[in-house]
């Protein structure tokens, strides 16, 4: 798949995913590829895929973001958040975010079967997986996401695509 | 008198969301179950009387289908409604669930509209 056509369609199923349910908006920055994971961000949320493209997406989050994505998924104080739920949701942003894609890509067939999500604290844990092919990155912002601080929140998007089918099978 | 759900997944923020959900469609609400995957499913089944199952369809130990077809064995359970949830959108998908008797699907991403519209279809005509 072109690189142009992929950057869209994740830019949406990320947009969908974070406005729809989290009510945050985000904004696409430029993609570049990187020989591995890149894990500059407190949290990965990762989804391994198999079938006609055999991967995994990971999403690397800050804390500060996931709780501010908990905090709109569910619609409690802040005081009220756990540290199971703000994990949980970072499983779920790579989880739906992976089922979104894959869907646009091919609405009518599915084309790869979806594992387990799981979310690895970096503070206290180290990520067990290894890209065995270039990897593509997609860097969202968030902006500024409390109302006490401009910084700019980013988040990464990326993408593992072990294998994939060949163009003459695509084109039949 | 309001309708009894059943919400089966195996992520506790989705079933945190959708209890959430559930409170803004604005349905007749008598009670809200949760189960983590399809074998808690199937026991709170048998324990409650129940009206609507929301359920996941990729979780670990049974899955949602697998959860689905052994409902749908037992006459007892005719008039549960189920509708699932999925990040798994394809028209494949939905036609594989839909072969062994749901009532509808939500994919996500969805809010309270979808939510409202999908359940107020799956409890008034059945599908």
């Amino acid at each position: 798949m072109e690189t142009d056509k992929l950057s869209q369609i994740v830019s949406e199923a990320c947009g969908e995913v974070l406005e729809k349910m989290m009510f945050l908006e985000a904004w696409q920055k430029e993609p570049y590829t990187a020989r591995d994971f890149v894990l500059e961000k407190e949290l990965v949320g990762g989804i391994a895929f198999q079938g006609e493209f055999n991967g995994r997406i990971i999403v690397n989050c800050s804390r500060r973001l996931a709780e501010a994505a908990t905090l709109g998924l569910l619609g409690v104080e802040p005081d009220a958040l756990l540290e199971e739920q703000v994990k949980d949701t970072v499983k779920e942003m790579a989880n739906m975010i992976c089922g979104s894609v894959f869907s646009k890509i091919d609405s009518v067939n599915s084309l790869v079967k979806l594992g387990i999500p799981s979310c690895v604290d970096l503070k206290i844990e180290t990520f067990p997986f290894k890209a065995e092919k270039e990897i593509m990155v997609f860097p969202f912002s968030c902006g500024s996401i409390t109302p006490d601080s401009e910084e700019e929140e980013v988040f990464l998007l990326e993408i593992s695509i072990d294998s994939q089918p060949d163009s003459s099978r695509q084109n039949q | 008198m309001g309708f009894a759900f059943m919400i089966v997944d195996d992520s506790v923020i989705i079933r945190a969301f959708v209890r959430k959900t559930l409170g803004l469609t604005g349905l007749e609400i008598d009670t809200i179950v949760e189960a983590c995957d399809g074998e808690e499913g199937l026991r709170l089944l048998a324990e409650n009387k129940l009206d609507v199952i929301l359920t996941d369809i990729n979780m670990p130990k049974m899955d949602g289908l697998e959860m689905i077809r052994r409902i749908r064995q037992e006459k007892k359970y005719n008039t549960v409604k189920i509708v699932i949830i999925t990040t798994e959108g394809s028209r494949q998908k939905v036609l594989e669930a839909a072969k062994i008797g749901i009532n509808g699907y939500l994919k996500k991403p969805f809010g309270p509209e979808e939510a409202l519209e999908v359940l107020g279809k799956a409890v008034t005509h059945g599908n």
